[in-house]
């Protein structure tokens, strides 16, 4: 059973068709890469999968189980992390609080969240120490960065990074690339999103190149 | 005699200014959280102030002692508040979120009305008063004038019920969740929020805060059907005053509110009514956001 | 103008004076007030439809004029239609300038609230200086007379004075605002609405446009205050309460923002629904009226303005016809 399949997905926005029958499939521990332009789709894609936008035809399966017509929050629940391009932090909140935050409302005991609260800082020293910090006091690439730990705080089967890399110099986006080397060793899996191949290249074992809401092609990786 | 001015102006101040923020804060909250003017706030601050007219009363012929009427109050405010919230919000709100906002505001227009003229329906048109809260506790020397010693107890209640609402939004993990969901719901939908309890829940407590206004002022007034339109005027001016959604603005518009009106009754009483609005024109000539709005 | 505008004016007009002389004098008087709110709905027209601008101040300029009426028959003893109905206008229109270049700095919500903080403050001066507005009692005009000697409020013809002249004053309010519809002055307006930067680069004066409309509104809005002196003999100062001023907008939303026809269909409608709904039920009408509104936002998925504005537009195109074929 693969992890994400994603069937003959077409999604409108104010009428505007910007999906056209997108399929691939996600195995699990897969990590792909959704490669193009500006405006191509990359986004509309990932959050047409956490269920920001609706179907207007196709479906999404998610481990076995049909989410097409899910609502969000119970999407998420059933393990997906989403980190959007424009981080999205929430300002007067501090930078532990805004990772810790879905956690708040999971089901998960007061042990895991620590014990994942750990590896998230293990991951990135440098938010634990900004960690009582606010939100809006930080930089763009180091909301960036909080915004990744957020979606990763529980630990999900299916990471969706939409521009991880953007904004983040040279030297933070290589050592990102070994931070997602080490998360796919937990086996899971990411989806990422970006206008260029060069940085998600290394990680994924598939690229999909998308042009104006169609799939072009999809590249195995060795 | 400067000190008895200043004592009056100051005790009117504040006790006006907690009834104010009671309201504004509520309707802040509904605004900031589900991005809804709830047109039917003074009408909920009435249903409250009703409300506690009969418990109180219900207390009273029951032969319950009276300090008892004083939890009649705060129940009344309480449980109005929240059987409204409960009622409301699933049912109606729910659909209207969606909607453009003229349609959000003829929504909430139509609940004022339908509200309003229940209350006449379920308590009459006549006058409503309950006097035993408001003179057993009696009167207080302060500086000079004597002052029914109800106010104390509507201010202390009063402020803890402000003072806890703080604590509630800036401390507890609900309160930021709020404060979050308000701020960017779509992102806290992905990160497990679920925005519909929140957006009960937020209702609820917006609700509750005007309803226990109204119940807390209620024994101070002779209750008519119709002065909830003048209250949500009021409520209206406070947050616009304060900015719009903000808290905070709410708070300081009220305190500003009540220290004018508090001065202009004395110094030109004919005007009472008029300086809240020349406050918000001059505020909204100056800051069109709002002191803390933007 | 376009002439079918011309021709659907003369039908108004023609209507109206059939129904003065075929319904009772009762009807005359709800349509007289129906009319009159459709007056200040052809303002708000212009201000919400046009200009984007919902002004929820109307009623000052509603009162002023009203008041005018009534401060003048009071203390000056005219009784004399034409120079009240004149001086009910200007104090208003003057006003409404006044008011408005205040009210014209602001945009959105701030204008919706400045405008009604506006009308409060005049509520308030209404009430407050009981001594000389008479406070709360209001005020009374009973007697008015046209040229000196037509008494307003007639009843020998069948069809009332006071009606009569209502609806000329409404035809002529419609005539004037169906021109400034279709006068370059609206594309102003309009552009002004959908594109206000490139507007302004081409050396439009924003402020300059609305405070126009802006006055032109209040122009009306004193107008539709002086009828109702007339028409209602009796004036207080709920004129300048903020629901008053509610009542307008409503109005004007409920029929379809920019179209007159519109606004004017629904003014009829809301004004005959109040006055037989009160007839009925005094205390509880309001609360009939939050049920309709309550099931057409959510029975109607475009809402009653879709509504009205399909039934004035299936109008025009009857005219339109009526036009083609002649």
């Amino acid at each position: 059973m693969s992890l994400l399949d994603v069937l003959n997905v077409n999604v409108y926005i104010s009428n505007i068709h910007i999906l056209r029958d997108i399929s691939f499939i996600l195995e699990e521990g897969e990590s792909v890469a959704i490669i193009g332009p500006n405006g191509a789709g990359k986004t509309t894609t990932l959050k047409t999968i956490v269920g920001l936008l609706p179907l207007k035809s196709g479906k999404i399966i998610f481990n076995g189980e049909d989410i097409s017509n899910l609502q969000i929050e119970k999407r998420v629940e059933k393990g997906i992390g989403y980190s959007p391009e424009d981080r999205r932090l929430i300002p007067d909140l501090t930078v532990e609080e805004n990772i810790l935050l879905p956690c708040w409302i999971s089901k998960l005991s007061r042990t895991s969240i620590d014990n994942n609260l750990k590896k998230v800082y293990e991951f990135f020293p440098e938010l634990k120490e900004l960690k009582n910090r606010k939100a809006k006091y930080l930089s763009g690439g180091q909301q960036k960065i909080v915004s990744i730990a957020r979606a990763l705080i529980k630990m999900p089967k299916l990471l969706l990074l939409d521009e991880p890399f953007e904004g983040l110099s040279p030297l933070i986006a290589k050592r990102l690339l070994k931070i997602f080397e080490q998360i796919k060793s937990m086996n899971i899996s990411m989806i990422i999103a970006d206008s260029s191949p060069t940085y998600p290249k290394a990680i994924a074992d598939k690229i999909i190149r998308i042009e104006r809401g169609e799939i072009k092609e999809v590249l195995r990786h060795a | 005699m400067l000190e008895t001015l200043v004592v009056t102006i100051l005790f009117n101040t504040l006790i006006y200014t907690i009834i104010l923020a009671l309201i504004s804060v509520g309707l802040n909250m509904i605004l900031g959280v589900l991005k809804i003017l709830n047109v039917a706030h003074g009408a909920f601050f009435a249903l409250g102030a009703y409300t506690s007219v009969t418990l109180v009363k219900i207390f009273l012929t029951g032969g319950l002692p009276i300090f008892t009427t004083y939890i009649a109050l705060i129940l009344a405010g309480v449980l109005s508040g929240l059987i409204v919230g409960i009622l409301i919000e699933p049912t109606i709100l729910r659909r209207i979120y969606t909607r453009i906002e003229v349609y959000q505001l003829l929504v909430t227009y139509s609940l004022a009305l339908i509200i309003e003229d229940l209350i006449k329906f379920i308590w009459g048109p006549e006058a409503k008063i309950i006097n035993e809260p408001y003179l057993y506790l009696g009167t207080l020397n302060i500086g000079g004038v004597f002052y029914p010693t109800y106010y104390i107890f509507l201010i202390i209640v009063g402020s803890i019920i402000l003072f806890t609402t703080y604590v509630f939004l800036n401390t507890t993990y609900l309160g930021k969740i709020i404060y979050a969901t308000a701020f960017d719901k779509e992102i806290s939908l992905t990160m497990g929020v679920n925005v519909n309890k929140i957006y009960t829940y937020s209702f609820i407590i917006g609700t509750m805060l005007t309803t226990l206004g109204g119940a807390l002022m209620s024994p101070t007034l002779s209750l008519q059907p119709g002065f909830s339109s003048e209250y949500i005027v009021i409520a209206f001016a406070i947050i616009v005053i304060g900015g719009l959604g903000s808290v905070k603005g709410a708070f300081l518009a009220s305190t500003i509110t009540a220290l004018a009106r508090s001065i202009t009754i004395i110094i030109f009483p004919e005007l009472e009514l008029a300086i809240l609005f020349m406050i918000m024109v001059t505020v909204l000539l100056i800051k069109p956001t709002g002191l803390f709005g933007g | 103008m376009k002439p079918y505008q011309g021709y659907l004016i003369l039908l108004y007009y023609i209507v109206l004076i059939i129904i003065g002389f075929l319904a009772s004098k009762y009807i005359q008087f709800i349509l007289s007030l129906a009319l009159i709110y459709a007056i200040v709905a052809m303002g708000l027209v212009i201000l919400i439809g046009y200009c984007g601008l919902i002004s929820f101040g109307q009623g000052a300029f509603y009162a002023i004029g009203a008041y005018s009426v009534g401060l003048i028959y009071k203390y000056a003893h005219i009784e004399n239609v034409e120079i009240l109905f004149t001086i009910g206008i200007i104090a208003g229109t003057l006003i409404s300038i006044l008011i408005g270049l205040l009210c014209i700095r602001t945009r959105k919500i701030a204008f919706a609230m400045i405008t009604l903080a506006f009308t409060m403050i005049i509520y308030t001066i209404l009430l407050k200086f009981y001594y000389i507005t008479g406070g709360t009692d209001g005020l009374r005009i009973p007697i008015v007379k046209i040229a000196g000697f037509i008494p307003f409020r007639g009843r020998e013809l069948p069809i009332s004075n006071e009606y009569f002249f209502i609806v000329a004053i409404f035809v002529v309010v419609l005539y004037l605002t169906t021109r400034i519809i279709n006068s370059p002055f609206s594309y102003t307006l309009r552009m002004l609405r959908d594109a206000e930067v490139r507007a302004i680069s081409l050396g439009i004066s924003p402020s300059k446009a609305y405070l126009i409309a802006f006055t032109y509104s209040g122009f009306l809005g004193s107008i539709a205050g002086t009828l109702y002196a007339f028409l209602n003999a009796h004036i207080d100062p709920s004129l300048a309460y903020w629901t008053t001023s509610g009542e307008f907008v409503f109005i004007t939303i409920l029929g379809g923002i920019s179209s007159i026809g519109g606004v004017i269909l629904a003014s009829i409608i809301y004004t005959f629904l109040k006055a037989y709904l009160i007839a009925y039920t005094a205390y509880y009408w309001q609360f009939a009226i939050g049920i309709m509104l309550l099931l057409i936002v959510f029975l109607s998925p475009k809402g009653i303005s879709l509504i009205i504005d399909k039934t004035s537009r299936v109008f025009y195109k009857f005219i339109k016809l009526y036009k083609k074929t002649s």
